[in-house]
């Protein structure tokens, strides 16, 4: 007697899947003789086993079906219910899908039945600290992520030597929390000793040393070296769209990464060109309200401010903010970074109480999770001190950007974009207050090095100039006025043909 | 949903007066059942059918569907239990195995294709 004759359930020829009518799916669980409880843990087991832990495209595909029926089986199982290495798998299907919590969970227990079964020191014991450490980064718990990660890599390094593979991704792991905590030199120098020692030891086109460079590119990046960025983010998106294919999750990050990147360097048509491909395959592959959806929704829609569309960025980043709150909590630093960004739309717009209020909530929530002399701390101080100088607080701006420069300075060094920047509007606070001399002092030497750092025909560079017009407009001085803003508009009409 | 029910039960397995005598005999002993009673008469006709087709089923296909009940009732593949079977994984727990593994050989008792 077969099922599918009695319309108890249904079989889909196409997807090869079948499908039952809620009313039977309900019923059809009072027919059950033995325990429940039991059968899901059966149930769970299974669906563990379906697959193997590598994340191939067609393994994260695959992985992303189970999803609804885990959480259908899960149900009311609790986490000391279920095998360790059941959990491992389950948790890998929450994390792809960006249920960290769930994750979580998950992989505190497994570590816990580790360390209670084989010890504090066994590999499997290491490795469900590295799963669990990897999910406080992604959740912004960066604190509790580099003390997992660092008691993982002290006991590899005793037990395993310097140069094993699982040693170099605890480094790599360190490396990332370091990132996340604005410490990128401390990041770049662990990076590159684990990207020669991959490139040696796996090759040059090794998952994993195309991983170490992407994160070295990423140093680069928030050190405000978008050249050096830049060239390393294209032989990792190459390879990886060749390697991997297009669609797979890691050659999209790389994508989006790469997109950043021409937006800082001024490149908008390239940037949006780029960030709209990722996007559309991230909400195709991952879904909507997944993180790194977000996260993509979240880059074009600066591109879109950077290129004057208000309106399309203001619509995605109210988006983007609802969903990453009520995804990853209010105080996310992904989600500090979007309201950040929304603040820096309702400036543009003119809309600025409202720029002032978010910025001044997202400058005390920077300060309470890395601390006053961060740099995400001083990029909002910086961009709060814009807001004042367009309201016409020329002396709340002042104050704020002399002492957001000085720090910066020393935090960042003198050459580095946000630091730049925080100058050149300093420039144009001074002249407001008629301090014409230091004004043009100040744009001067920001021009120079924002040549040297950012190139001459970069947006950022071109308003610092029209800026220096500017003063020498209000000096009198017409004739030197005139000779930049001509070099300005070549500049412009050079790039535009 | 209880017509098309009947409707493919009769056609493959009995004329249309045994079903008439099926279902009455089956909705005496539902409404004689306790979890039952004080249902509508409609609903109770709706579990009788599918008691019906569900008593006639072979053992596989009755685990089948009670396993369905616990996954989400859409998009359920039979990949999943080919590659469990298929797995080299083992789990530590030698007693959690041994049902897993005798779980998933019943189901394979069945006829390949559930569906036809």
């Amino acid at each position: 007697m077969r099922l599918g004759s009695h319309s108890l359930i249904e079989y889909d020829q196409q997807n090869h899947t079948y499908s039952i009518h809620p009313l039977v799916h309900h019923w059809s669980g009072t027919t059950m003789k033995g325990s429940r409880h039991d059968m899901q843990r059966l149930i769970l087991a299974i669906i563990a086993i379906s697959f193997p832990l590598t994340r191939t495209d067609k393994d994260i595909k695959y992985r992303r079906k189970l999803l609804k029926h885990t959480t259908s089986s899960i149900a009311s199982l609790k986490p000391e219910d279920i095998n360790p290495l059941v959990g491992m798998h389950i948790g890998r299907i929450y994390d792809e899908a960006g249920r960290l919590k769930e994750t979580e969970a998950l992989e505190v227990m497994v570590m816990e039945k580790r360390k209670r079964v084989l010890g504090d020191d066994h590999p499997h014991t290491l490795t469900s600290m590295d799963s669990l450490a990897g999910t406080y980064f992604q959740q912004g718990r960066w604190g509790e992520a580099e003390a997992l990660v660092l008691v993982v890599l002290e006991k590899r390094k005793l037990v395993l030597g310097d140069d094993h593979s699982d040693t170099l991704k605890s480094m790599r792991n360190l490396a990332l929390t370091y990132s996340s905590q604005d410490r990128w030199s401390d990041a770049e120098a662990l990076l590159l000793v684990v990207l020669e020692k991959r490139k040696l030891v796996l090759g040059d086109e090794h998952p994993d040393t195309l991983q170490s460079m992407g994160n070295l590119a990423l140093t680069y990046f928030y050190q405000g070296r978008w050249k050096e960025a830049e060239v390393l983010q294209v032989v990792v998106m190459e390879k990886r769209t060749r390697l991997l294919g297009e669609d797979h999750p890691h050659t999209l990050i790389s994508m989006g990464n790469l997109a950043c990147t021409y937006k800082n360097q001024g490149r908008l048509d390239h940037s949006e060109a780029l960030h709209l491909v990722v996007l559309e395959k991230s909400k195709r592959l991952l879904g909507d309200v997944h993180p790194n959806t977000l996260v993509e929704m979240g880059n074009l829609a600066s591109t879109y401010r950077k290129q004057g569309c208000l309106k399309d960025a203001e619509a995605l980043e109210v988006l983007v903010l609802e969903k990453s709150k009520q995804l990853l909590g209010d105080d996310h630093p992904d989600t500090l970074v979007d309201m950040g960004q929304l603040a820096s739309t309702y400036k543009e717009q003119g809309r600025l109480k409202d720029a002032e209020a978010l910025e001044l909530v997202v400058l005390e929530k920077w300060k309470r999770l890395l601390g006053d002399d961060s740099p995400s701390t001083l990029r909002i101080m910086s961009n709060l001190a814009v807001t004042y100088w367009k309201q016409g607080r020329y002396n709340d701006a002042e104050v704020l950007q002399v002492a957001t420069m000085e720090k910066t300075k020393m935090v960042l060094g003198d050459k580095h974009p946000w630091t730049l920047e925080n100058m050149a509007n300093l420039a144009n606070t001074y002249r407001d207050q008629g301090r014409l001399k230091d004004a043009e002092v100040l744009s001067a030497d920001v021009i120079e090095k924002m040549k040297r750092v950012l190139g001459h025909g970069h947006p950022d560079t071109l308003m610092s100039m029209l800026s220096l017009a500017a003063t020498y407009r209000d000096l009198g001085r017409l004739d030197d006025a005139e000779v930049l803003e001509v070099m300005v508009d070549e500049h412009r009409k050079r790039h535009e043909g | 949903m209880a017509i098309a029910q009947a409707g493919a039960f009769i056609h493959c397995h009995s004329s249309l007066r045994e079903y008439r005598e099926l279902y009455q005999r089956e909705r005496d002993n539902l409404l004689q059942n306790e979890e039952t009673q004080g249902k509508d008469p409609y609903e109770l006709a709706v579990y009788s059918t599918w008691k019906l087709s569900y008593d006639k089923l072979d053992p596989p296909a009755r685990l089948f569907l009670q396993i369905c009940s616990l996954l989400h009732h859409e998009g359920i593949s039979e990949e999943m239990f080919e590659k469990a079977a298929l797995s080299q994984l083992r789990l530590d727990d030698s007693e959690l195995q041994d049902k897993v593994t005798n779980l998933l050989n019943q189901l394979g008792k069945q006829d390949s294709d559930w569906s036809s």
